[in-house]
C-alpha cells in the first residue's frame, strides 16, 4: 500500500513539476487535470489503509470539482494565445534544475513524519508551488499556480486527515474547493473587463 | 457543542438565506433583525448568561458584534444611494447583502472560535465572502482589486493551513482540541526545528491575512475599491482577527518553543508594516487609500503589541477595539465623501469638505485626530500601552524606541495630508467657489454615534465594561508568549 501511496504522490509531484514548466493553455490545463486525478487517488489510497470513508466524499469531490468544473470554468472564459513556457533549453534546464533542487529540499522536510518519501514528495510539491507563484506575475499563470498550490494542500491534508476529526477535515477541504471556485470566477470578471490576463497589457497589475 | 459559539455565527448563515429567499423590499426589515440579534447577544453577555472561551474571546466578540451592528446600519442608506448612482441591479444588492450576512457570521466565529482548524475555516469563509463583496461594484478597479485581494490572501491561507497543521503535529498537540491546549496535554520538544518552520509559514500565511507588511500588497486596493461598509469591516475586524488567531498559535507553541523566535518574528513584522505606513501615507490623494495604509500601520501596532507582551500585549487588545471604532468611523465617512463628492480623491473635487458638507467634514477632522493617536482620543491610550510595554523589556527597548519615532512620522504625514480634503487651496479667508451639498441626515448619522464612541471609548470603555476588562488584565498581563 505505501509503494501505491507513494506512486500516486509522485505523480501529483510530476504534474506539478509540469505545470510550473510547460506553461502553455492546452497543456497547462491536462497537466491540472492529472494533478487532481493524482489527489483523487492519493486520497483513495488513504481511505482503504487508514479506514476513513469520509475520505471517499474528498475523492468525489475532487473528481467533480477540479477535473470536471474548474476546467470548464476557465476554458469557457479564460484564454489566453500565450504560451508561456520556457523557451530557450537554457530557461528550461534552469527550471528543471530549479525543480530538482525544491524536490530535494522537500524531500529533507518530509522526514518530518512517519512517511518520509510520501511526505517528502508532497513538501517538494508545494514548494515548487510556492516558486510557480513567485516566478511570473501574469494572471493567468498566478491562477493555475494558485489552483496548483490548492490541489498540494488538499493531497497534503489528506495525508493528515486522521489526526483531525472527520468533520472538519471535510469542511477544510469544501474551503479549499470554494476558493478554487472563487479564483476562477474572478479571473475571468478580469478577463471579461480589462479584455486580456496579460499582465504587460493591465496597467495597475503591473504593481 | 450547541452554544452560543455555534448559535450567533449560523444566525447571521439564516439572515444570509433570509435575504437570498426574500424579495429586496424586505432586506431593510431583514437587517433589523440582524441588528436586534447583534443586541440581543451582546445583551446576554452582558448578563452572564452566556461567555465567550476566554475574556479575549469575549473581548473580541463585543467588538465584532458592536462595529457589525454599524455595518448593518450605514449599508441601508450608502447601497440605496450607491444602488442608485451606480444603477446597480436588484439581484447585485440582494448579492451584497447576502455576503455581507455571511461575512458577519464569519468574523463572529473568528472572535468565539479557538479551535485552530476552525479558526482557518471561518478566515476562509471571512476572505472567500469579502472578495467577491469587494468586486460587487463590479468596476475594472474593483475587480483588479479583488483579484489582488484574492491571490495574496489565499497563497496566505495555504501557508497557514499548513503551517498550523505542520506546527501543532511537530509538538504533538492535538488538532481537535476545542480549547487552545489541554492542561493534560505535556507538549513534545523533539522536533522544535520543525514547529518552528510550520510557526513562521503559519505567521506568513496568516500575516497576509492582516496585511503586515511585506505582504500587504492586496490591502491598499482592497480596502478603497470595496463598499464602504465592508472595508470598515476589513480593516476594523478581519485584520485583527488574522493576528488573534497567530496569538492563539502562538501560544500553544511557547510551550514548547523558545518563545524569543516568535515574539521577535511579531516585532519585525510588525516595525516593517510601520515603515512601510510612514512611507506611503504622505503621497495618498484617495482618501480611502489613506486610511487604507494607516490600517497597515495599525495592524503593525497589534503586532508589536503581541510581540513585546505583558502590558503591551494588553494595549494590543485594548487598540484592537480603538483601532476598530477609529477605522469604522473614517471608512464610513470616506464612503459619504465618495457618494457625495462622486470620487474621494482629493484632484477629482473631494475638497473643500468641512465647508461644503459640515458634518462630514466634521467627522472627518474628529476621526483623524483620534486614529494618529492624539489624546485624549481612545487609540491614544492603546498605543501608548503597547510603546511602555516594550519600553518595559530592557531586549525591547529599541525596537520601542524605532516605533515610537515611526508612530510620530505618520502621526506628521497623516497631519499634513488630512487638510487637503477639510480645506479648500487658496488664500485663507476665502471661501471656496463651489458650493455646499446637502447631506443626508441617513448617512450621516451612524457616523455620528460612532463618533461619540470614538470620543469617550477611551477613557469609558474598561470603566464600561469592567468585568470583562478586568478578566482580559488578568489573562493577558502576564503573557509573554
Amino acid at each position: 500500500m505505501s509503494t501505491a501511496t507513494e506512486l500516486a504522490a509522485g505523480l501529483l509531484w510530476l504534474a506539478t513539476v509540469a505545470m510550473m514548466i510547460v506553461k502553455a493553455p492546452h497543456s497547462v490545463m491536462t497537466f491540472y487535470r492529472v494533478q487532481a486525478f493524482a489527489d483523487a487517488l492519493l486520497t483513495a489510497l488513504m481511505a482503504v489503509r487508514d479506514h476513513l470513508p469520509m475520505l471517499w466524499v474528498f475523492v468525489g469531490l475532487a473528481v467533480a470539482v477540479r477535473i470536471i468544473i474548474i476546467p470548464e470554468i476557465v476554458s469557457r472564459g479564460l484564454n489566453t494565445p500565450r504560451d508561456y513556457s520556457a523557451k530557450a533549453p537554457l530557461g528550461m534546464g534552469a527550471l528543471v534544475l530549479y525543480a530538482l533542487l525544491l524536490t530535494a529540499g522537500g524531500m529533507l522536510v518530509g522526514r518530518i513524519g512517519p512517511d518520509p518519501i510520501l511526505l517528502g514528495l508532497i513538501f517538494a510539491a508545494m514548494f515548487v508551488t510556492f516558486v510557480h507563484l513567485s516566478a511570473r506575475y501574469e494572471v493567468w499563470s498566478m491562477l493555475w499556480a494558485l489552483l496548483s498550490l490548492d490541489t498540494v494542500v488538499d493531497a497534503g491534508l489528506s495525508v493528515f486527515a486522521q489526526t483531525m476529526p472527520e468533520g472538519t477535515a471535510l469542511v477544510i477541504y469544501a474551503m479549499s474547493l470554494s476558493l478554487a471556485i472563487v479564483l476562477a470566477f474572478v479571473a475571468q470578471r478580469v478577463q471579461h473587463l480589462k479584455k486580456s490576463l496579460d499582465v504587460r497589457e493591465l496597467e495597475e497589475l503591473t504593481g | 457543542m450547541m452554544s452560543p459559539l455555534w448559535i450567533i455565527p449560523s444566525s447571521m448563515g439564516l439572515f444570509a438565506l433570509a435575504t437570498w429567499t426574500f424579495p429586496p423590499r424586505a432586506f431593510s426589515w431583514i437587517r433589523r433583525l440582524g441588528i436586534l440579534a447583534l443586541l440581543i447577544a451582546l445583551a446576554g453577555q452582558v448578563a452572564n448568561l452566556w461567555q465567550g472561551t476566554d475574556p479575549l474571546a469575549s473581548w473580541y466578540f463585543v467588538t465584532v458584534a458592536v462595529f457589525s451592528i454599524f455595518a448593518l446600519w450605514y449599508s441601508g442608506p450608502y447601497i440605496d444611494r450607491e444602488a442608485e448612482q451606480h444603477h446597480w441591479s436588484p439581484s447585485r444588492v440582494k448579492l451584497y447583502y447576502v455576503l455581507l450576512f455571511v461575512f458577519l457570521g464569519s468574523l463572529i466565529a473568528l472572535a468565539l472560535w479557538t479551535n485552530l482548524l476552525w479558526l482557518w475555516i471561518a478566515m476562509e469563509i471571512a476572505t472567500l465572502s469579502s472578495v467577491v463583496l469587494a468586486a460587487v461594484p463590479d468596476t475594472s478597479a474593483a475587480v483588479e482589486a479583488a483579484w489582488k485581494y484574492v491571490m495574496v490572501t489565499e497563497t496566505g491561507a495555504m501557508f497557514a493551513l499548513f503551517g498550523t497543521v505542520l506546527a501543532l503535529s511537530a509538538v504533538r498537540s492535538p488538532l481537535f482540541a476545542w480549547h487552545q491546549a489541554p492542561l493534560h496535554v505535556i507538549l513534545s520538544t523533539q522536533r522544535q526545528h520543525w514547529a518552528l518552520v510550520g510557526a513562521y509559514m503559519a505567521l506568513v500565511g496568516y500575516g497576509a491575512k492582516a496585511g503586515l507588511a511585506p505582504f500587504h500588497t492586496w490591502l491598499p486596493d482592497a480596502h478603497s475599491e470595496a463598499p464602504a461598509p465592508i472595508s470598515a469591516l476589513l480593516s476594523g475586524l478581519k485584520l485583527a482577527g488574522a493576528l488573534v488567531i497567530v496569538y492563539r498559535l502562538f501560544r500553544i507553541l511557547s510551550l514548547a518553543l523558545p518563545a524569543v523566535y516568535l515574539q521577535d518574528a511579531l516585532i519585525l513584522l510588525g516595525l516593517f508594516s510601520l515603515v512601510i505606513a510612514a512611507g506611503f501615507l504622505a503621497f495618498q490623494r484617495d482618501l480611502k487609500r489613506l486610511w487604507a495604509y494607516s490600517s497597515i500601520e495599525h495592524i503593525g501596532i497589534i503586532s508589536l503589541g503581541v510581540g513585546f507582551g505583558g502590558i503591551a500585549l494588553i494595549g494590543a487588545a485594548l487598540h484592537i477595539w480603538t483601532h476598530a471604532a477609529s477605522k469604522t468611523l473614517l471608512f464610513h465617512n470616506a464612503g459619504t465623501v465618495r457618494l457625495l463628492y462622486h470620487s474621494s480623491d482629493v484632484r477629482q473635487g473631494a475638497s473643500s469638505i468641512l465647508y461644503r458638507t459640515p458634518w462630514t467634514g466634521a467627522l472627518l477632522a474628529l476621526g483623524s485626530a483620534a486614529i494618529v493617536g492624539l489624546p485624549p482620543f481612545a487609540p491614544f491610550w492603546s498605543e501608548w500601552l503597547v510603546l511602555a510595554g516594550g519600553f518595559h523589556q530592557p531586549a525591547d527597548r529599541v525596537f520601542a524606541l524605532i516605533a515610537a519615532a515611526l508612530v510620530i512620522i505618520i502621526f506628521v504625514a497623516i497631519a499634513r495630508r488630512v487638510p487637503d480634503w477639510l480645506f479648500a487651496p487658496g488664500r485663507m479667508g476665502v471661501g471656496p467657489k463651489r458650493g455646499t451639498i446637502k447631506e443626508p441626515m441617513a448617512l450621516v448619522l451612524p457616523s455620528a454615534v460612532l463618533a461619540c464612541i470614538v470620543v469617550v471609548g477611551g477613557l469609558a470603555l474598561p470603566i464600561l465594561a469592567h468585568p470583562l476588562w478586568s478578566q482580559l488584565v488578568g489573562e493577558l498581563g502576564t503573557v509573554h508568549l
